[in-house]
């Protein structure tokens, strides 16, 4: 480490960036040469880098005579439209967006709606579907669930009865 | 006339206003346009539609950054969307249609360089067409339109470091490549 606190050529390369583009302070710029005056590829860095900086000097291309006329066309047209163009561009845009909320919505109830169908279809217990059709309010959703629901306990405990199980079938026919 | 004026005019739709906002600006905003999207028909286009954008937002322009940097952010902004437009729908070409070559300073004293001169000026250009967008156009800003680090981090909105540092960036895969011309 150098005793201005630089921890090698690297460091410095950065500095002749910043140096090349006269972003350097008068500290930092004292620091960068007397380390240029003791470093050869430091020193060989800069001028590269002002070669470079000098090698990129670009044609300025002339815009075409009929670019002008074009433009100055549209901003009078844009300018015409005023404010009213301008809050209609707004409310346009503020429907377009409401459009596609309602769009998601749409689309993220249908594929609850029909996964909860494939759900109740796979179970082989009977259901009425038209309850789940019928939903048109979240209370309507909540009555057709505890209705669904109420019908599969009834029916869960209509098959866990004793009384119709294999167990007791076989029983009733051993005493026969 | 002042900037003030100048955008005043702009807000009220003066036509004076319009024409020198593009007096000012039409042919360096078109010159940067061009080196970014290295097509002159699509730069006429990005141009056209920076001077509506400059309209269209000039109600929401309060002077914290110059008029200048203002108008060169929204011009890289639609350089860039335009760029990356026809990247995607031509993801072949990195030199795009314009073969913008830059001028190696001549040494006209030397006439027997200039075949030399010409190829460098040849690997420079493809150089600088390689560097990503990010790289290109921090180059192009400092470079060519001679943007400080202040200026460059207004117009793209990112930290002077940052400036910097993609600029040393650039300049090194530069250096690396043109290393035997330096």
């Amino acid at each position: 480490m150098e005793s201005n606190g630089f921890h090698g050529c690297h460091e410095f390369h950065e500095l002749i960036n910043r140096f090349v583009d006269n972003e350097l302070g008068s500290e930092q710029d004292r620091i960068l040469h007397d380390h240029l005056a003791q470093c050869a590829p430091c020193a060989r860095r800069l001028e590269q880098y002002r070669a470079l900086s000098a090698s990129m000097e670009p044609e300025t291309v002339a815009p075409p005579p009929a670019l002008r006329p074009r433009i100055l066309e549209a901003l009078r047209a844009e300018s015409s439209r005023g404010i009213n163009g301008a809050a209609l561009d707004k409310v346009i845009l503020l429907f377009r967006r409401a459009a596609v909320a309602a769009l998601l919505f749409v689309a993220i109830s249908a594929t609850f709606f029909f996964g909860r169908l494939g759900t109740l279809q796979a179970d082989d217990r009977p259901v009425h579907y038209e309850d789940l059709f019928s939903i048109s309010t979240p209370d309507d959703a909540l009555e057709a669930l505890i209705h669904t629901t109420t019908q599969k306990d009834a029916l869960r405990r209509f098959t866990n009865d004793s009384r119709f199980t294999n167990d007791s079938r076989s029983t009733n026919e051993e005493g026969e | 006339m002042e900037d003030t004026r100048l955008v005043e005019g702009l807000k009220t739709g003066d036509d004076e206003a319009f024409r020198e906002l593009l007096d000012r600006y039409e042919a360096k905003i078109f010159n940067t346009v061009l080196r970014i999207v290295k097509d002159r028909s699509h730069a006429e286009d990005v141009v056209q539609e920076v001077f509506l954008k400059t309209l269209r937002n000039i109600g929401s322009f309060n002077f914290q950054a110059g008029l200048y940097t203002w108008i060169y952010r929204i011009a890289v902004n639609a350089a860039l969307d335009n760029l990356k437009k026809t990247q995607r729908m031509k993801p072949l070409s990195i030199h795009g249609n314009e073969e913008q070559t830059f001028e190696i300073p001549s040494d006209v004293d030397d006439p027997s360089r200039a075949p030399e001169r010409a190829e460098m000026a040849r690997i420079l250009t493809g150089a600088i067409d390689e560097l990503s967008d990010k790289y290109r156009t921090i180059l192009i800003l400092r470079e060519f339109e001679g943007l400080s680090y202040e200026e460059i981090s207004q117009t793209l909105e990112c930290s002077k470091g940052t400036v910097e540092s993609r600029l040393f960036r650039a300049r090194e895969r530069l250096r690396k490549k043109m290393e035997k011309y330096l």
